[in-house]
């Protein structure tokens, strides 16, 4: 059976009809049609399924926001072109990681955190609490009052004091 | 946590001092920067303190940390250097700010390629944009002038005093400097029409307070010394007495009736009053306000809270009154009977009230988690019964079930944690206060037992007797009782808070767009309209539209193309004021819509969108909407102008069928057509017909078409559409691309143009040539 995908004429970029490299601080995109190479351009890397599948549909965008195609799953691609592709996509996904939470006040419709992130000591205020975390099963993601956002990528392996920091956040 | 530096786009030069020894090192002088901007990513995203610089030629990135040091109580703040970075600033070009995950990196173009020239959180993005676009012209022209007065807009996000953020930075109420005893101030003065009221019912329970102090005197010691002593002087007037007992506690229940007619009486008025109160308030927001939160929240709020607040008022604050007067008497009549044993029942208290304290504590936890809960379950629950259709459909029942009892589940956890708690805690507190009790008649034994054994000891006026005891009893169980009373308060009292801390939230909630004061009135306008470099997002960091100026002359018909998401109907949002513009101006007539009043503004502009909402009511009452006062001549032939009447009149109750709201339902078709209905009859000055026939059939279209292009003679028309074909006789096109205004003209020398409406429109006349439609 022809599958969906095959009767949009989509096909996935993969090591036949494309090539990444890295000009200056960003990655480059170039199609491959048989010996035939074409520079098609910067491009952006952004995870389908963020959360979900961090190494796995892999879009590529245009600088103008076009879509390029897209990568099935990193592991395809040789070992150069993948370092390139991870070192954008941990840049695009850099979230600091909160190791710790200090402090947790709420007052109306804010909550006010002091918190150890990886990424340094941090204070921030979360708008409408319930509505600003993500929770992922264990994984709990919160998004502060500016968009900016913080992972706890295991509440269960928080301390005792900064789990119950938080407790009443958490179902 | 405050920055070391705030940019200021009016003076971006200011060098904060403790940079100085870092730049002479580097070879900046402070006479040559032009821009300065803190940044608080370093490259690697660590959180540290770092510095965008920009000079004539150079820019300079410096990344470090602040360090404070104490030195004889003056605080020193050194900057130490980590990191830096410089380029010629003239061979950056295409600069480009991106909004990643979690943080934002600014980039440019030079001979190497794309490089990043700086990481920095959400929260600096709007400083970025104009540093950036001072970077630009110093690299393009060698200088620029800063922005000043209206076009930058001073944000005050913090509280100076405590440095915390604002929950409105409109309003400027920093919760922590804010005290709860306010917040119960100001709910307070809100009722002060209820003052007397309260006031009576307060004299009624200080009655019954009263009378239940003096009961025990009669029946006890009284009884006892007075009545069945030989001694006493009431000695066998047992008719009498109890006839005094009967008459005080007669007394005291008809005092208490009449508290319970009372408050029936105040509480149907203060609650209508309250919910009024909260339903004004929530009714004068701007739509951002609700497309910001949760409605089955705000459902509750207008419903439980102000019970609540009635509950603290009318019930609470009385009833603590008189539980702390009925204490404070009883332990001073004590201490009169016998300051010994006094001693001995006070001695508890403050055990109890520690205990008290700290349950109080654990239980605000508790119930908030509660709340939480409920509430995440009714806006699940308001979601799941509004989305009823689709669940069918995708046959999620099971689905949903499971959802539900997850939520259900969890609240009646929390539940069961707050009733546990209680059980688990109650019984201890009242074991303490026992323990109190046994310790009077202890005390109380062996002081009569040492009179009756060695009277000499004890001293004629502490004379215990059995009587007095008694007495003394009753009035032990008088001040345990009311910390009880104390203890069930707490739980109410923590509601309360909470009601009335969300009341404040929604009556400071600033509208984001607001009237302003003295707004100019035009009767009738002309329907000239301009827009000049606006710019909008409804997320801060996600522009939707940028630098969009166009003018549309009075009376002309302008055609908005492009992709869905393109920000279409944004702009008809911007028009009708639902949002103010987060960039530029717009202007009907000249006059900025600012300056312009919510009343004349929305009577003129008719719009006539996607998706249409009806309110449950009848279709007359529906279409009337836009005019009350219209006639229903006027309504009829509006709706028979809008292709309405015809299924109307299919309805068996005609034009007074009900509608939404558990009555019949109408096709999305159907709806779009009354709403032209509406917009016909509201006879508007701009008309802007935002997708209006996107949801019916191609014949119908045709048919609704006529009289759309009868009722945009003579009126301004904004359309937009994303069937071409629907604009073909517009005078203007303009195409919306990236943000912004790709192309403009009329649809012919668009289509000779060959850019993105040519490709649109040979794409859509081909699909529809595939499925045998011709458009002409
Ligand atoms: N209330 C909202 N909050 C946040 N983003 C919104 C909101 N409404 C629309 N958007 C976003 O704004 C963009 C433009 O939307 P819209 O103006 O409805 O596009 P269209 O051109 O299809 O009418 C879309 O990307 C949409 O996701
Ligand atoms: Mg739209």
């Amino acid at each position: 059976m022809q599958s969906v995908f095959d009767i949009a004429g989509i096909t996935p970029l993969d090591c036949k009809n494309s090539r990444i490299a890295a000009e200056g601080d960003f990655p480059v995109l170039y199609r491959l049609e048989g010996q035939k190479e074409e520079r098609v351009g910067c491009f952006e890397a952004k995870r389908a399924f963020p959360f979900e599948k961090e190494d796995e549909y892999i879009v590529l965008l245009s600088e103008e926001g076009k879509d390029l195609g897209f990568i099935r799953a990193l592991s395809e691609r040789s070992e150069q072109e993948r370092a390139i592709l991870e070192r954008e996509l941990s840049r695009r996904y850099f979230m600091p990681v909160i190791t710790g939470i200090q402090k947790v006040t709420e007052r109306f419709a804010f909550s006010y955190w002091k918190v150890k992130t990886t990424s340094g000591d941090l204070e921030f205020s979360v708008k409408d609490t319930y509505r600003s975390l993500i929770h992922l099963g264990k994984r709990i993601i919160v998004t502060d009052a500016d968009g900016n956002r913080y992972d706890i990528p295991d509440v269960t392996a928080l301390d005792r004091d900064s789990r119950k920091k938080i407790d009443i956040y958490l179902w | 946590m405050r920055a070391p530096h705030v940019f200021d786009p009016q003076n971006p030069h200011i060098v904060p001092d403790l940079l100085l020894p870092a730049l002479s090192s580097y070879g900046v002088k402070k006479e040559d920067i032009l821009a300065l901007l803190y940044l608080d990513l370093d490259e690697d995203c660590r959180f540290k303190d770092c510095y965008l610089i920009a000079t004539q030629t150079r820019l300079l990135y410096v990344s470090g940390i602040t360090q404070i040091r104490k030195e004889k109580k003056r605080t020193m703040r050194l900057f130490l250097p980590c990191n830096k970075k410089e380029w010629d600033l003239s061979a950056l070009s295409a600069f480009k700010s991106e909004d990643l995950a979690s943080s934002c990196r600014l980039s440019a173009a030079c001979a190497e390629g794309r490089v990043v020239l700086c990481n920095y959180t959400l929260s600096f993005k709007e400083d970025v944009r104009i540093f950036t676009g001072y970077l630009e012209s110093i690299a393009a022209e060698g200088s620029f002038t800063p922005l000043s007065g209206d076009r930058v807009k001073k944000k005050e996000l913090y509280c100076p005093k405590c440095g915390l953020r604002y929950p409105d930075p409109e309003s400027k109420v920093c919760p922590k400097c804010q005290k709860q005893s306010k917040t119960v101030w100001r709910t307070a003065k809100l009722l002060s029409a209820y003052k007397w009221k309260i006031l009576l019912v307060g004299l009624t329970l200080v009655l019954t307070g009263l009378l239940s102090i003096v009961a025990p005197y009669f029946s006890a010691g009284f009884f006892y010394d007075q009545v069945l002593d030989v001694a006493g002087a009431f000695y066998g007037k047992i008719a009498l007495v109890i006839g005094i007992i009967v008459a005080t506690r007669l007394l005291s229940q008809l005092v208490s009736s009449l508290h319970s007619a009372l408050t029936s009486v105040i509480a149907a008025d203060m609650i209508y009053d309250l919910r009024k109160i909260i339903f004004s308030s929530i009714n004068r927001l701007s739509v951002s306000f609700f497309t910001s939160r949760k409605t089955g929240g705000l459902m509750t709020q207008v419903n439980s809270d102000s019970q609540t607040i009635y509950w603290f008022f009318c019930d609470l604050i009385p009833s603590f009154t008189v539980n702390m007067v009925q204490v404070v008497a009883a332990i001073l009549i004590m201490f009169l009977l016998s300051p010994p044993l006094c001693l001995a029942a006070v001695l508890f208290i403050p055990f109890s009230i520690v205990a008290i304290r700290a349950i109080f504590k654990k239980m605000d936890v508790l119930h908030s988690r509660r709340f939480g809960r409920s509430r995440s379950l009714s806006s699940a629950l308001s979601d799941m019964l509004g989305g009823v259709r689709v669940v069918k459909a995708f046959s999620g029942e099971q689905k949903e079930q499971k959802r539900f009892n997850k939520k259900n589940e969890e609240l009646a956890k929390a539940d069961l944690n707050t009733n546990l708690y209680g059980a688990k805690v109650f019984p201890g507190v009242e074991l303490l206060l026992r323990l109190g009790n046994s310790l009077v008649w202890a005390v109380g034994g062996v002081m009569i037992l040492l009179h009756l054994t060695n009277p000499a000891l004890v001293g004629e006026q502490s004379v215990l007797t059995y009587g007095l005891l008694a007495t003394f009893i009753s009035y032990v169980s008088m001040i345990y009782a009311p910390l009880f009373g104390f203890v069930d308060m707490i739980s109410t009292a923590a509601d309360s808070m909470k009601a009335m801390s969300r009341l404040f939230e929604i009556m400071d909630a600033k509208p984001e767009v607001v009237e302003r004061e003295e707004p100019l009135r035009i009767e009738r306008m002309k329907g000239g309209l301009r827009f000049e470099n606006l710019g909008f997002c409804y997320i801060p960091g996600q522009t939707v539209l940028e630098k969009i100026s166009f003018e549309v002359e009075a009376g002309k018909t302008v055609g908005i193309v492009g992709r869905t998401g393109a920000g279409k109907s944004t702009l008809a949002n911007l028009i009708l004021r639902l949002y103010d513009p987060t960039e530029g101006d717009i202007y009907i007539d000249g006059v900025n819509l600012k300056d312009l009043a919510f009343e004349d503004l929305r009577r003129q502009v008719a719009i006539v969108s996607q998706d249409t909402y009806l309110f449950s009511g009848t279709i007359l009452e529906n279409v009337r909407y836009a005019r009350p006062e219209a006639t229903l001549f006027e309504v009829v032939n509006a709706c028979i102008a809008s292709g309405a009447h015809e299924f109307i009149m299919k309805l068996r109750d005609g034009y007074e069928t009900r509608i939404g709201q558990g009555n019949m339902e109408l096709s999305g078709g159907e709806k779009q057509r009354l709403s032209i209905a509406r917009a016909i009859l509201k006879d508007p000055v701009l008309l802007i017909l935002d997708e209006a026939t996107a949801a019916m059939d191609t014949r119908t279209e045709q048919i609704i078409q006529r009289s759309l292009t009868a009722l945009s003679k003579g009126r301004t028309t904004l359309i937009i559409a994303h069937r071409l074909s629907t604009l073909r006789d517009a005078d203007e096109l303009i195409v919306i691309d990236k943000k912004t205004i790709a192309e403009r003209g009329t649809p012919e020398e668009l289509i000779k143009q060959k850019g993105i409406y040519y490709t649109l429109y040979k794409m859509q006349t081909e699909a529809l040539k595939t499925i045998g439609i011709s458009e002409d």
